[in-house]
């Protein structure tokens, strides 16, 4: 199986119900988005698949490929293959990015091998030039006193470096100007490739405009409610969401 | 023979009988600091300044006799810049007495641990001597490593920097651990006296056994427009006394202070400072941070004091700890007393754990929970390395935390 399927989940935090049986399966090559009101559930649904400790997952299955993410934790989810780009990115005072995403690289090696410093530099840089990323960045301190856009690039730039088979973008363009969000959305077309899934949560339907999804969903209430091309995306736009949840609740 | 005790009065006098070759008013401090020693009242059980400490841990009682001086401190590089001097005590008493007539004329810090600085004033037979003249400058570091006596003794460092005006110093001091007989005692004096406009930078890095105990006192005395930065990076140790005191005595002097302690199994950091303000336009900055692990234990007490004279002072104080695990614990005592009315103080203590918000987002990045929360750690302790003026220095001080953390 080549796709993130995500199969009837159900999850709630501190008893109250969030995801109530939702289906989504998205194959390696394609783009998918979803769109949905406040308090949908579309980080929640980002944050259990990424194994995040708060969430109890009640019933339903989500697998990566052919393995199950339930029950792992955070870092064996990354490790099969899964990416997280933050909302909100922690900030980690003392900890450089070239350390952090060293790090990161070196928890994906075999016993025995070692990541060439020379060679990690050079595509680090080549990296962050793409993004249009001052070098000086590799020795900040993570996200620590970033802006909003600086923290969205370091969380796109750590994508590229780990190359993920799936990518979850939460909210990728809030607090991004025009500038950054074209920057950001570049680097994330340059990552779209046959071997690669990728889903993007965002409210707005700018976003869509610059990556182009290849479906678009529309979440509510925990559930999937309506599935559609990007053409739901400028319909949502011009309609709102309303008469979706309505046409939910009828059927 | 009695088995070696500090209580004995013959202890002292068997040692000043084999230092008899010694000039007189150098025996006359010994015998005073011993007198003063000996009087010193017992114990009482309610002393500030030793509040939240289990001071038995650096009782004297565990002692068993003297360490080999020469041993136990040694030159690893010396200088070569005229001027410039770094020697050993026990080479200049005889031929160079004038280079240490300071010694006795400088107090220690005096913030509780009386007995060991009478005692060190007493017996150390050893201690590094630092000493700079006017304008004299050197970019390489002068580099001394104290080692940790075999099991049971006690090393007594009476130390002195000396830097006059506009001299520049940079000083490295390692503490090691006893190589095959760990758990000694080291009792480490430091007297530091800065000319106008002089700057010494020194980084400490003690990495004694986990067995064996340090009481460390500095009293750092900086004059006029003077520049004194100090940043001590503690890996090992037992138990680890620290006491430092920073007088900012002439106009426009600057103290900087860093300490960063990694506290593993049942280790004890007990840490005391004090920042005195005697004159105008001084500033001082101490910042603190310690991670606790397993069941060890820190204890920060820290006063600014700001005298009547010294307007426009400038002085913090930070204690950061970070609770690695649910069993170490951190005690935080920060003071001001302030006796000028223009002036900028702050201080502050902190105690925190790590923010699950902080581990998720590193393990979501395929880090283990294990390994993010010393990747965490380690860049909590980063900030106080980074005041290392020296960068050579501070690259080495990180690669040392970091080589710790890994083991």
């Amino acid at each position: 199986m080549n796709s993130l399927k995500i199969d009837n989940l159900q999850a709630s935090i501190d008893d109250k119900s969030i995801l109530r049986g939702l289906s989504l399966e998205i194959p390696k090559g394609e783009v998918h988005a979803i769109m949905g009101p406040n308090g949908s559930g579309k980080s929640t649904l980002a944050k259990v698949l990424s194994g995040h400790p708060d969430y109890e997952v009640t019933g339903g299955t989500a697998t990566l490929d052919d393995d199950s993410l339930l029950g792992l934790e955070p870092d064996e989810i990354s490790r099969l293959g899964l990416f997280l780009a933050f909302q909100y990115p922690m900030e980690v005072p003392g900890v450089s990015i070239a350390n952090f995403i060293r790090a990161a690289l070196n928890a994906r090696l075999k016993e025995g091998e070692k990541i060439k410093a020379v060679e990690y530099y050079k595509d680090l840089y080549a990296h962050m030039d793409d993004l249009g990323m001052d070098r000086k960045f590799t020795s900040r301190s993570l996200n620590d006193g970033f802006s909003g856009g600086e923290k969205k690039r370091c969380e796109i730039l750590q994508m590229s470096m780990l190359s993920p088979k799936y990518a979850i973008l939460d909210e990728t363009d809030s607090g991004l100007d025009i500038d950054a969000l074209r920057v950001v959305s570049d680097g994330v077309n340059r990552m779209r490739n046959p071997e690669r899934g990728i889903l993007v949560i965002t409210h707005y339907q700018r976003l869509l405009d610059y990556i182009v999804p290849d479906y678009v969903h529309v979440m509510s209430e925990g559930k999937i409610v309506r599935t559609g091309g990007k053409e739901l995306a400028l319909e949502l736009e011009d309609r709102g969401y309303d008469w979706i949840k309505q046409e939910a609740v009828a059927s | 023979m009695p088995p070696f005790s500090f209580d004995q009065p013959q202890t002292f006098e068997l040692f000043a009988e084999g230092r008899s070759w010694e000039p007189g008013w150098l025996a006359d401090y010994r015998k005073e600091c011993w007198e003063q020693f000996s009087n010193l009242p017992k114990r009482v059980l309610k002393d500030e300044r030793w509040r939240f400490s289990p001071r038995a841990r650096f009782g004297l009682t565990k002692i068993d006799g003297l360490a080999n001086a020469k041993e136990s401190l040694l030159i690893e590089s010396a200088s070569t810049v005229d001027g410039i001097s770094f020697d050993l005590l026990d080479r200049l008493i005889l031929d160079q007495a004038h280079s240490i007539s300071l010694l006795p004329k400088i107090s220690g810090p005096n913030l509780g641990a009386d007995d060991y600085s009478l005692l060190t004033g007493a017996f150390a037979e050893t201690g590094f001597i630092l000493r700079a003249q006017a304008s004299a400058r050197s970019d390489d570091p002068v580099i001394i490593e104290h080692r940790e006596p075999e099991a049971g003794k006690i090393a007594f460092h009476h130390n002195l920097i000396e830097l006059e005006a506009h001299a520049e110093v940079t000083l490295i001091e390692k503490f090691t651990a006893h190589p095959r007989n760990p758990g000694g005692h080291i009792s480490n004096l430091l007297k530091v006296r800065l000319g106008e406009g002089a700057r010494l930078n020194r980084v400490v890095l003690q990495e004694c056994s986990q067995s064996s105990s340090l009481v460390q006192m500095e009293n750092f005395i900086v004059g006029k427009n003077a520049n004194l930065n100090t940043v001590s990076l503690h890996l090992g140790s037992g138990q680890s006394r620290i006491e430092s005191k920073g007088v900012l005595q002439g106009e426009g002097a600057n103290f900087d202070y860093g300490s960063v302690y990694l506290g593993r199994n049942d280790q004890l950091f007990d840490q005391r400072t004090i920042q005195v303000h005697e004159a105008p336009h001084c500033t001082s900055n101490l910042l603190c941070k310690n991670v606790l692990c397993n069941q060890s234990k820190s204890i920060f007490s820290g006063l600014i004091k700001v005298e009547e004279k010294a307007q426009h002072t400038d002085a913090y104080q930070t204690n950061r700890n970070l609770l690695l695990g649910s069993e170490g614990k951190a005690d935080s005592l920060p003071g001001l007393e302030i006796l000028a009315n223009e002036v900028k103080c702050s201080h502050g203590a902190t105690t925190s754990r790590i923010d699950p918000q902080d581990l998720f987002y590193l393990q979501s990045r395929g880090i283990t929970s294990e390994k993010s929360e010393k990747l965490i750690a380690l860049g909590f302790l980063n900030e106080p390395l980074m005041g290392i003026n020296d960068k050579n220095s501070r690259e080495w001080a990180m690669q040392c935390l970091e080589s710790s953390f890994a083991s």
